[in-house]
């Protein structure tokens, strides 16, 4: 288990000795940049790493922004003390808002029950005072709170420094750095490095999900 | 990821520098990463934009913008608008663009004249002010030289796949670098990473929990309002 950045980066100096690093052929930024590349794409196909966000409720307020981190949204808690979260919001759409109720983004209850999702998770404000990233929409927001809190969790990506197995690191991060840094001098070569970043995603789910005979995070619901 | 860190990228990646016009120019960069921005936003509907109005007593009509795919919802004064359209109004009211009130419907054909400025029409015509707002399936802010410290408007988790789509049109133009077989290799791998965000995007919600389709009504059964037993009368 390594520093996904450093690790990958000593893995593929094995393979392209002495070319990464300054005044060399390919640069500590770009091979850094392409590494990050590669863990987004792990991050997103194997689902290895949960993110979760904790939002402050606030009075009348039923959009919230999320955090770019997420790449999905698995499940959404509450807590009316902002410590406890003892009860989940339910998916739903805008929809089922209106077929519950007219006015629903005027109903007011002591806690949300029903959240749906604005954009595709991961979207960032493009600036700080903008108002473009990911929202999620809370039914029935709160009059008047008082610490309330949902939390929000999900698979997200890493970061520079987030530990990734060695075995993964070699199965999926070298071959799409590989395949990127080397397509326009052998692209057949590119393309095989290619597909086995898709196997090694495969291997390496199967390693994240279905953990016990259930499969994760199905559960019967009657 | 901000602009200038992808510039500095893509730069990195064709041994190039911005600036110098060696073989490519930041404009021909801006406009493919625009180009991959709207590639994907159309493709994956991954960007939910909210364009709030406001009415005008005895104006049914009203432009939206111009980067909009298609709008998806419009409520009125806090209530859902019926999507409907001018064929049906005509078939079914008589009259129906002299009735004015709270509108109930929305319809799209017939209003926009021009296809870069999309429009909406409202029915009944609107007596009143009211508070608006349309939901829509947005294009991305498009990215610029002068606002190089901005984000880049799309997940972060996707940010790099527009580098490929930008290498892919980078080794295809008529350079001494050009590469076809390297740009048909990187456009390979953004459908791939395009594929990856319309499962994302069109599968926002947990597929755990059962929960109903948008629309049609509301669902209720009274039965199971009834009591387990009725005694007789």
């Amino acid at each position: 288990m390594s520093a996904v950045v450093t690790g990958v980066k000593a893995k593929l100096a094995d393979l392209l000795p002495d070319q990464i690093g300054s005044g060399k052929r390919w640069s500590d930024a770009l091979v850094g940049g392409y590494i990050m590349a590669a863990d987004a794409a792990v991050r997103d196909r194997c689902e290895t790493l949960w993110y979760s966000q904790a939002i402050d409720l606030v009075d009348d307020q039923i959009e919230y922004d999320l955090n770019s981190r997420f790449i999905t949204i698995k499940s959404v808690e509450f807590s009316s003390d902002g410590t406890n979260y003892d009860d989940f919001l339910q998916p739903a759409t805008l929809g089922d808002f209106d077929d519950v109720s007219q006015l629903w983004r005027l109903d007011r209850s002591a806690r949300p029950e029903f959240y749906a999702l604005l954009s595709a998770p991961g979207l960032p404000d493009t600036t700080g005072s903008a108002d473009d990233s990911a929202k999620i929409v809370i039914y029935r927001g709160i009059s008047s709170t008082s610490g309330e809190k949902i939390r929000v969790n999900g698979y997200g990506i890493g970061l520079t420094s987030s530990a990734v197995p060695d075995d993964i690191q070699y199965k999926v991060h070298v071959p799409y750095v590989m395949a990127m840094l080397l397509a326009h001098q052998d692209t057949r070569s590119a393309v095989a490095s290619y597909r086995e970043f898709q196997r090694g995603c495969i291997e390496a789910r199967a390693r994240f999900t279905n953990k016990h005979p259930g499969g994760a995070g199905t559960f019967a619901m009657e | 990821m901000t602009f200038a860190e992808f510039k500095a990228l893509f730069y990195e990646a064709v041994h190039d520098a911005e600036g110098t016009h060696a073989f490519f120019s930041a404009t021909q960069v801006t406009n493919w990463t625009n180009k991959a921005l709207r590639e994907m936003a159309e493709a994956t509907q991954f960007y939910d934009l909210q364009i709030t109005f406001n009415t005008s007593s005895g104006y049914p009509q009203y432009a939206l913008g111009s980067n909009i795919f298609n709008v998806w919802r419009v409520e009125v004064d806090n209530r859902k608008m019926e999507p409907t359209t001018i064929q049906r109004l005509m078939e079914t009211r008589t009259n129906f663009r002299a009735r004015s009130g709270r509108p109930v419907a929305y319809y799209l054909d017939g209003v926009t004249t021009n296809p870069d400025q999309y429009q909406i029409g409202l029915w009944e015509k609107p007596n009143a002010t009211y508070a608006s707002r349309a939901l829509a399936h947005g294009m991305p802010v498009a990215v610029a030289d002068d606002d190089e410290d901005d984000n880049m408007h799309v997940p972060d988790w996707m940010a790099y796949a527009v580098l490929w789509s930008v290498m892919s049109d980078a080794y295809k133009a008529d350079t001494r670098v050009q590469n076809l077989e390297a740009s048909s290799f990187y456009r390979h791998v953004f459908d791939d990473h395009l594929n990856r965000l319309k499962v994302r995007s069109f599968n926002k919600l947990p597929k755990d929990w059962h929960f109903r389709e948008s629309g049609g009504g509301l669902k209720f059964d009274m039965r199971f309002n009834l009591p387990a037993t009725i005694s007789a009368p």
